[in-house]
């Protein structure tokens, strides 16, 4: 009796920690982003699709669910979902774009590109396509074909949005020897576009510092608005752009100029981390220059 | 035969002899609804069945429309920029063509201009997230707004994405949004974040689409803050608040990306005393979606949050979960739900006057903290996520929006659920400006 009792309560208690291992198993699944609902919202859809539906609307649902499984980096399943679309609807070109952008994530270069290639022999003039592709190039190093496939994507998107301008001048500046001159170029077509946005101007300067081209990057003040430029941030930068150009006197004048700036704000803004920083930076090359 | 063709050409031809003539008025079936408010300028947008020119009638009295504001030209989707207006006024107005006044006149087709940027005024801002479902939650959710206290003098209305279930099209902008909110749109200035439903019809990219066909945002920094370049992510000001919209979908989300480095630029030159941000994908969420594991949720925290932070943002907004969720004054929390402590709390209470005592945020405190705020179950509550994110105060699956009111120093924020209750609130306080008084000789130039 005693003996059955032991027993029963040890298969109790297998039984009791098997359950709460299974319970721990499907919340792990389900707090990869609890894309369950989902999912199970989708496959429904799928599910749910009379018979006399055609391929292709079957093969845009498996897409819609192989893109809900890949936000959710369940990359097997997207992957099946994928190539099944494509045997119901092989027209479905967007699949190919998707299944390069999932092997993009996984870092499987080779069929990344095999894919995005795919996609863009079929819609040759797709921005996006080039742009994946050209990220793709980016990441294998392949910096001569990154900035080709960008200009294929502006040329497609004379709109093109500035961070497109931005990557392209990334790439050209991994190529030896350094373009300066296309970046420069590329970058002012990209002013051309959307005028001198400060994201557009400040990757010029940044790449023209990087190669110690000071005073072209102090050029590019010229383009920047009146408003940014007597922001303490830009104050700071071009007095540190005077001080590599050798111009002591007016660095000074910028630095003592962000300390004013930054002493006039409001006291909300004077005393966030951003703005004690610059003064701090500021106060300590106002005493370094000085000094010297 | 021959004579059923006959009838059908001759009513043809008379239905096209009047619409020339004008005798056929359109109809307004979109709108009107405000856009682009600023101190001096508004921006009224709406739809016709029938291509028509463009005429707003303004006038600071109902019975006295004196002014026009026009665009020639023949077309079926409208849009009238008015400039050259009063500060902080009050206008009616009607819309229509040159011909004929097609809808307004009355006390509701009114618009106020914004006050003076960096002022204090009194701000009334609604905020609704993932509200797209064109049924009867959402219309709940207005409701209760509508009965609420102060709603009939909104000054700004957010929707924080996912605005048109499912797919964001034009069609599902009509029913979820034109045909629901009729009233507060052609009354209240509407601000949005494009959400991942309304990009899958809509391309950030290029800003096509439904989403950018609807709405009009600056993107040359002409109501306040930096040229953006795109109506994806943008800023504005109105009075002391400065309010920053992120695309937390479509556009890059790295660090040294377009967006990243403008909002940077962005924070760095305002002088508001305010900052509220808002977009999509919440960085705290545990309703929904998960912040721990999906990459924009991941991507917002780790990499736009330092840079807001940096900058003293006050308040944040976002949808995406369809949940309330509202965080403690927290300040540096960019790992995983596991990683946050007591260390990342600046005030652990319940920010409210009748309880833990409001939040305050100090003058001359570097990251004193701001308050995170998911509002995604304005449209429906779904998910089975535990709604145990650390740094949330108040997790609540709960179909409702948020009010905020802004009044100098003070912010009141409340969730309104579709019932009509309050079922949270709290009070940030931030101290008065210790601004010493400072001759224009001593900084070189006016104050910005």
């Amino acid at each position: 009796m005693k003996i059955t009792y032991h027993v029963l309560f040890v298969v109790k208690l297998f039984v009791v920690n098997m359950f709460m291992l299974a319970m721990i198993v499907v919340s792990n699944t389900h707090a990869h982003g609890l894309l369950g609902d989902r999912l199970e919202r989708v496959t429904r859809s799928v599910e749910s699709l009379p018979s006399t539906a055609s391929a292709e609307d079957k093969a845009r649902l498996l897409l819609e669910r192989g893109r809900v499984y890949q936000q959710g980096q369940d990359w097997q399943h997207a992957l099946s979902d994928y190539r099944d679309a494509l045997i119901l609807s092989p027209l479905l070109y967007d699949v190919y774009y998707w299944q390069g952008v999932l092997y993009t994530e996984q870092q499987d270069f080779i069929k990344a590109q095999r894919s995005l290639e795919a996609y863009l022999r079929r819609v040759p003039e797709s921005p996006d396509g080039h742009i994946a592709l050209a990220e793709l190039k980016h990441l294998q190093r392949d910096y001569y074909y990154a900035v080709a496939h960008y200009n294929l994507a502006i040329r497609h998107d004379p709109k093109s949005a500035p961070d497109t301008f931005i990557q392209r001048a990334k790439s050209l500046q991994n190529i030896k020897p350094v373009p300066l001159t296309r970046i420069e170029w590329g970058i002012r077509e990209g002013y051309a576009v959307h005028g001198a946005l400060v994201s557009l101007v400040s990757t010029l300067i940044e790449i023209k510092v990087k190669f110690e081209d000071y005073q072209g990057a102090l050029d590019e003040f010229a383009y920047l608005s009146e408003k940014i430029r007597v922001a303490p941030k830009w104050q700071v930068q071009e007095a540190e752009l005077l001080a590599l150009v050798g111009d002591k006197v007016k660095s000074l004048e910028r630095y003592q100029a962000a300390v004013q700036s930054i002493d006039a704000l409001s006291s909300h803004r004077r005393l966030t981390e951003a703005m004690t920083e610059l003064r701090e930076q500021s106060q300590r090359e106002i005493a370094r220059l000085t000094r010297m | 035969m021959l004579l059923g063709v006959r009838i059908q050409f001759a009513v043809i031809l008379v239905s096209l002899l009047l619409l020339a003539q004008g005798t056929i008025a359109a109809v307004v079936t979109r709108g009107p609804y405000l856009q682009m408010n600023d101190s001096d300028a508004m921006v009224i947008k709406w739809r016709t069945d029938i291509s028509t020119d463009s005429v707003v009638r303004y006038g600071s009295k109902t019975s006295n429309l004196n002014q026009t504001a026009k665009v020639a030209g023949k077309r079926t989707n409208h849009e009238v920029a008015i400039t050259g207006l009063s500060t902080l006024s009050q206008y009616y107005y009607s819309v229509g063509s040159s011909r004929k006044t097609l809808l307004g006149g009355d006390s509701s087709y009114r618009f106020e201009t914004s006050p003076a940027v960096g002022k204090s005024s009194p701000t009334r801002i609604w905020l609704i997230g993932d509200a797209g479902t064109a049924n009867a939650d959402a219309t709940a959710v207005y409701k209760a707004y509508l009965n609420h206290a102060g709603a009939d003098n909104t000054d700004l209305w957010i929707m924080l994405g996912d605005n048109a279930y499912n797919h964001g099209t034009d069609t599902e902008y009509q029913a979820a949004v034109f045909d629901l909110y009729p009233d507060l749109l052609r009354r209240t200035p509407v601000w949005s974040t494009i959400g991942n439903h309304d990009g899958r019809s809509a391309d950030s990219k290029n800003e096509s689409g439904p989403y950018y066909d609807i709405f009009t945002f600056p993107r040359k920094g002409e109501i306040g803050g930096l040229a953006s370049g795109t109506e994806a992510y943008y800023s504005f000001d109105y009075a002391d608040i400065h309010f920053v919209c992120l695309d937390s979908y479509h556009s890059k989300r790295s660090a040294g990306g377009a967006m990243m480095t403008w909002l940077e630029n962005d924070l760095a030159a305002t002088d508001q005393k305010w900052i509220i941000a808002f977009w999509h994908h919440p960085p705290y969420t545990k309703g929904s979606h998960d912040s721990d594991t999906e990459k924009e949720l991941i991507d917002m925290r780790q990499i736009a949050l330092p840079v807001l932070e940096r900058h003293g943002v006050d308040l944040v907004f976002t949808g995406h979960s369809h949940s309330y969720e509202r965080s403690y004054l927290i300040n540096g929390h960019y790992g995983n739900s596991g990683t946050f402590s007591a260390l990342n709390q600046v005030d652990n209470g319940d920010g409210r006057e009748d309880g833990n005592g409001a939040y305050r945020k100090l003058a001359g405190a570097a990251n004193a903290g701001a308050v995170y705020t998911v509002a995604g179950s304005s449209g429906k509550v779904t998910g089975h996520g535990l709604l145990n994110h650390p740094a949330m105060y108040a997790s609540l699956k709960e179909l409702g929006s948020v009010v905020l009111d802004v009044n100098d120093n003070r912010i009141d924020a409340k969730f309104l659920n579709s019932k009509g209750t309050v079922t949270d609130y709290y009070t940030v306080n931030k101290a008065a400006d210790v601004t010493a008084p400072l001759l224009k000789s001593d900084i070189g130039g006016d104050k910005k």
